[in-house]
């Protein structure tokens, strides 16, 4: 009986739980069959309520690390739980908010009216919605954009919008994918006091990233991916004595 | 419901705003271009030619319009990452087939409506007394199209190719045509073997003679005869289509 | 695997189209089958399509599903190739003398020639189309009247004898036309007269078999019904005659005064 309620209070504790997950892309050509690897054995814990950071190069596993979390991709082996829940289960997505790397909208539509959607489609009750979406616009500074076509938007205003996609249905864990990827210095410091508002508010992010200097700003911890492989894990308290970036170039040239 | 309804909305303004206005603007010209060549060469039954002229390039637009977005709309939406924001949300996936299809359909009805409507206007003015078999050509082409549609929107989960999807959907189109010959055939053939196959490949294949009636506008077979079988018939080819896409969807990666 | 709802889903589509594409199977006629036998025929003593040269695109208009479409262009052909303005044109041009054999009395707007593949090209249309009504009549005047070859335009006939329903209420002008046709072999005016006189009442005629009539009565010297006649033409509003209705008019008015 304990043990099951000790279970399930670490499952609750740990955010996202990865456990030897392996994902291996099979294409075949001209009937010869190519296989690459995304990432392999790859064991992770992000706990409830941090900011977890993602380095590694690219082609490092980052993005598909990111899909197999989200059911886009499937395991080839190995199991994925978020809080708790064996993934992939498209019923438990309204835990997850997501940000595609370099997002892109149907340029015909308003802000508004893509979140109206992506609302309903998180299942929000209709009645919650418009709030909601004025309050997220708010957050995000995006208010005067609201009701502008997508096709007047910028690089930034984009991004925002993807982000106000990723939370207007208020998941508990955030997943962002190159969350600073092509925005400009103003930018990249408003995407850092955003992550540390929802830290406050208790939320989860999970993030990647190759701008280790970023990273190093606002993560609680770290994981370094390369090769497919997470071959560190570092903590605020190691970087804070020597720095990042030397930690990282250290573990990619081994 | 309501989650497909949203999905069925947002491709519905997609397309409309997209791609059918030019559509329905060459079919406008090429109309009036018709019309005016037909008062140039001063033929004798003119009545009959720019009905059938605009009969067939209705249905011609329409199929190049649903066809098209069709094949494309998944491969589109992957390269541009949007389908990520969309299947990351708490919903079945036959949910985004069943939206995408309905949609796309919504928007080509509705310009095969304008279209009817200014072919309809065209002919009354020229004097024309309309029947109810114009009505008749109106549905059985509608209900062509919903069931092209269907097997477009298959092959364009099955095939990562637009290319290869837009030749199969073509092939079925001409093929269903020839559904009749085809039955024609397998009553002369021999050896049994081929006999069989393609008598499986007759009804496999969407007997889209069924759905022809604009080409028998003069023939006096009656409408009711077969018509109410055939909308059934149309009802679950769709549904088989729409379950094996749901089906490969299910298991697709992107 | 797991069975589930969209399998059980699949299995019932599946069996309902199977279902209903049999009962389709026994429901629907391909209402051009008869026609097909003519032109598709793979297997027995097929008859010749009349025109080879259009045979592919005339299978490829059917294996497309857009017949009729296909049977309006070969009528356009048709009317190119019998009624072009241009050679009508040029046909004015000549001095009377020189049209010899071509009858220009009898005629309305055709150009200059014999047009020794009007019968096979008319029998192209219907052969697409067997349903297409105007063609038969159209045609058999043209060969019987403005080309005097009765034997060709009686042929026409034949098979819109046999291929058009005989249920149709305007059936029966095949058989009108036919015995115009075959009075005029036979040298018989007032008979011959005394039918086109009834097809021109109908209210699908063409408008050349008008014309015809009209000139007929204009040889036997009936100027009165020959001026009614083009007087009825130059109404129907048909720009190809109008002209030429007028000039009839002009002439046979300072005849008739």
């Amino acid at each position: 009986m304990t043990d099951i309620m000790e279970k399930n209070s670490i499952a609750i504790k740990s955010a996202i739980k990865i456990e030897t997950l392996t994902k291996i892309y099979r294409r075949s050509h001209l009937g010869r069959l190519h296989t690459t690897t995304g990432v392999k054995n790859l064991s992770l814990e992000v706990k409830t309520g941090e900011i977890f950071g993602l380095v590694g190069l690219n082609g490092s596993g980052k993005t598909t690390t990111i899909k197999l979390i989200l059911g886009l991709l499937f395991p080839t082996d190995g199991k994925i739980t978020v809080f708790g829940n064996p993934m992939p289960d498209r019923k438990k997505l309204h835990l997850i908010g997501y940000l595609p790397e370099l997002p892109y909208f149907h340029k015909k539509f308003t802000g508004k009216e893509l979140l109206v959607f992506y609302s309903k489609l998180s299942g929000m009750d209709r009645g919650l919605i418009p709030g909601r979406i004025q309050e997220i616009a708010g957050l995000l500074e995006m208010v005067p954009y609201m009701d502008k076509r997508i096709s007047d938007y910028s690089k930034g205003m984009m991004q925002r919008l993807a982000i106000a996609q990723s939370l207007v249905h208020d998941p508990p864990l955030l997943v962002f994918d190159e969350l600073v990827s092509g925005l400009d210095p103003l930018g990249i410091r408003e995407m850092r006091t955003l992550v540390q508002k929802l830290k406050e508010r208790g939320k989860t992010v999970f993030f990647s990233s190759h701008l280790i200097s970023e990273v190093e700003r606002v993560c609680d911890r770290v994981g370094i991916l390369h090769g497919g492989s997470l071959v560190r894990v570092v903590e605020q308290t190691d970087w804070q004595r020597t720095n990042l970036e030397d930690i990282f170039i250290s573990e990619v040239k081994k | 419901m309501k989650r497909i309804l949203a999905i069925s909305y947002y491709t519905f303004r997609q397309n409309v705003r997209n791609r059918v206005y030019y559509v329905l603007f060459i079919f406008t010209l090429i109309m009036v271009f018709v019309s005016m060549l037909l008062s140039v060469l001063g033929g004798e039954q003119p009545m009959r030619i720019l009905l059938d002229f605009g009969l067939v390039s209705i249905e011609f637009f329409a199929l190049l319009i649903a066809i098209f977005t069709s094949v494309t709309t998944i491969t589109e939406e992957v390269e541009s990452k949007t389908i990520y924001l969309i299947l990351i949300k708490p919903i079945p996936r036959w949910y985004y087939i069943l939206g995408r299809y309905t949609g796309i359909l919504l928007s080509v009805w509705t310009s095969m409506l304008l279209m009817y409507a200014f072919h309809f206007l065209m002919l009354t003015l020229q004097g024309w007394h309309p029947g109810p078999d114009y009505l008749y050509a109106v549905i059985s082409s509608s209900l062509k199209i919903a069931i092209i549609s269907a097997v477009a929107i298959f092959f364009s989960v099955f095939s990562t190719s637009t290319a290869s999807s837009l030749v199969f959907s073509v092939f079925i189109w001409i093929a269903g045509h020839f559904s009749t010959e085809i039955n024609f055939l397998t009553g002369k053939m021999e050896f049994l073997p081929a006999k069989y196959s393609v008598k499986i490949l007759y009804y496999v294949i969407p007997n889209l003679q069924y759905f022809n009636w604009r080409d028998f506008l003069s023939t006096g077979v009656s409408f009711f005869r077969w018509m109410p079988v055939a909308v059934v018939y149309a009802v679950a080819y769709i549904g088989v289509f729409m379950c094996l896409s749901s089906v490969l969807f299910e298991k697709k990666e992107v | 695997m797991k069975i589930k709802i969209v399998h059980v889903l699949l299995c019932v589509f599946a069996l309902t189209v199977a279902t209903s594409s049999f009962i389709l199977d026994g429901l629907f006629t391909y209402p051009y089958s008869k026609a097909n036998a003519d032109i598709t025929a793979l297997s027995g003593p097929a008859r010749k399509l009349p025109v080879e040269k259009y045979l592919l695109f005339d299978i490829t208009g059917i294996v497309l599903g857009v017949r009729r479409l296909t049977a309006n262009m070969a009528w356009i052909h048709v009317l190119q190739y019998y009624g072009s303005a241009d050679l009508s044109d040029s046909e004015k041009k000549q001095p009377e003398e020189t049209r010899g054999h071509h009858n220009h009395k009898h005629g309305s707007l055709y150009g200059a020639g014999k047009y020794y593949d009007l019968l096979k090209f008319c029998q192209r249309v219907v052969r697409l189309d067997p349903f297409f009504h105007y063609v038969y009549l159209y045609g058999s005047a043209s060969m019987a009247w403005n080309l005097e070859r009765p034997d060709e335009g009686l042929s026409l006939l034949q098979e819109g004898i046999e291929n058009y329903p005989s249920t149709r209420p305007d059936y029966w002008q095949l058989h009108l036309f036919k015995l115009a046709i075959i009075y005029k072999k036979l040298d018989r005016y007032a008979d011959m007269v005394s039918h086109l006189e009834s097809a021109v009442q109908q209210p699908g005629r063409p408008v050349m078999v008008v014309a015809i009539l009209a000139n007929i009565y204009k040889k036997t010297q009936n100027y009165e019904r020959a001026l009614a006649l083009w007087h009825d033409i130059y109404n129907t509003g048909d720009a190809d005659y109008r002209e030429y209705a007028a000039q009839q008019i002009q002439f046979l008015e300072t005849v008739t005064e």
